[in-house]
């Protein structure tokens, strides 16, 4: 169900987000890890209400996530994940060490731009028309599956997996992994016993409490279940 | 003992590259230049396992991915700085940068291996990529909108700059983009084009690059 209209609480940030996006979910386990309290405004992608015009104005490219906090407003999730992480350090999503920092921007970079934008929405439905119809379901797969094994043989060779993908403590890496490993198992049924590493991270984010509170199904848009 | 300059393995044409390319240039930095094709050259697996380009190698680190490279470039090389400490604007210049390496440039690069692999037709390929630069151009227009600085985003390059020209560049000398759609990316392509260190950074200047 939608949220009601309404004015945001006093310094609360608004997240404008759809329960099943990949993108959304980064930004709302930001939110959640950072402890931040926001207004959960939900944008219907199905029934094209990131095509309205108030929602144009927050993000010309007509995806969530969108970000209004005071007068900032920003349209994209690696943006407002280091936005989060000027404005709210503790607990922090980036390491100091340079090198485990870069890693974390490789991970995300390769969910961010080599993996998920390959398979939203929008592309899958101009595949289907442009391509062929059904086009869409073994490209999707394919290119997790590239990703995938991308970022396994990263984790590996890099070798500073802890708990989670580069340490012991949750980083940037573990916020833009969850979103996208979640949507492969439960959308694309993909056979994570090829990446057991990305497997092993999946449990551990299943069973922490920023990431639940984040997961597509609880959030307030999503559909009751029958 | 002098430390060894980083070494960049990319590509003279690759958009992603000439990202990186501008970012060094900008801040002073002294590279040596390797030109690599990931998908023919088997000794690149063992610099970089997972085969992108391009990747840096700056002492014992090893760093694949334009927009990770920038940001560590950013930490390393103080010099130059491209992002700035407003947070607002520092939001603006990464969401810029990542409507081209997230929304744009990765269609365009499955629609060009798409072409080359003869998955689709060479009409199908340049739609898909005007289709994509389209989008993604409206949009930063959007975000510009008012815009009188020098730059995107202020009097100084910044982020957002490192990421249009490319992008802008490809859209102009491989795609037949109609520039007049976008006044303000337009009006930016010209003031990069006359900073030296975004024209040592073109395609066509590189020691890879095809003799004309």
């Amino acid at each position: 169900m939608a949220e009601m209209e309404g004015t945001a609480k006093a310094g609360r940030p608004r997240l404008y987000s759809y329960w099943r996006s990949s993108c959304s979910h980064r930004a709302r386990i930001a939110l959640n890890f950072k402890g931040v309290e926001y207004e959960y405004k939900a944008v219907n992608l199905l029934k094209g209400e990131q095509s309205d015009p108030e929602f144009l104005k927050l993000n010309p490219m007509k995806f969530v996530p969108a970000l209004v906090d005071d007068d900032a407003v920003i349209g994209d999730s690696y943006a407002i994940a280091l936005y989060l992480e000027d404005k709210y350090p503790s607990p922090p999503l980036l390491p100091q060490d340079p090198k485990k920092k870069a890693l974390n921007h490789q991970i995300a970079n390769i969910v961010s731009s080599g993996i998920q934008p390959l398979h939203n929405l929008t592309v899958l439905r101009f595949i289907d028309q442009k391509i062929g119809a059904g086009e869409s379901v073994s490209w999707t797969q394919q290119q997790i599956e590239r990703g995938f094994t991308a970022i396994e043989n990263l984790i590996q060779l890099k070798g500073c997996a802890g708990k989670y993908a580069t340490g012991d403590e949750v980083q940037l890496a573990d916020v833009f992994l969850a979103p996208q490993i979640f949507a492969a198992i439960e959308r694309t049924k993909i056979d994570m016993s090829n990446y057991p590493a990305l497997a092993r991270l999946h449990d551990e984010y299943m069973g922490h409490p920023a990431f639940q509170a984040a997961l597509p199904d609880r959030q307030l848009d999503a559909p009751s279940s029958t | 003992m002098a430390t060894a300059k980083p070494i960049l393995y990319n590509a003279w044409i690759s958009s992603c590259s000439h990202r990186v390319r501008i970012a060094l240039n900008l801040k002073g930095v002294d590279y040596e230049y390797r030109s690599v094709n990931p998908l023919t050259d088997p000794d690149y697996e063992k610099i970089n396992p997972i085969k992108y380009i391009p990747a840096l190698v700056d002492g014992d680190i090893v760093i694949s991915d334009s927009l990770a490279i920038s940001l560590y470039l950013e930490d390393k090389y103080p010099a130059h700085p491209l992002l700035p400490k407003d947070l607002k604007r520092k939001a603006l210049n990464l969401q810029i940068a990542n409507i081209v390496c997230s929304s744009i440039q990765p269609l365009q690069g499955y629609a060009v291996i798409g072409l080359h692999k003869g998955n689709m037709s060479s009409d199908q390929s340049l739609q898909i990529v005007q289709h994509y630069i389209d989008k993604g151009f409206r949009a930063i227009e959007k975000l510009l909108d008012g815009c009188e600085s020098k730059y995107a985003t202020g009097d100084d390059v910044q982020l957002s700059d490192v990421f249009l020209e490319p992008q802008i560049h490809a859209g102009i000398n491989r795609f037949q983009i109609d520039m007049s759609k976008y006044p303000i990316l337009a009006r930016l392509h010209d003031a990069y084009m006359e900073i030296p260190a975004f024209q040592a950074a073109l395609p066509k200047n590189q020691p890879d690059a095809p003799s004309s």
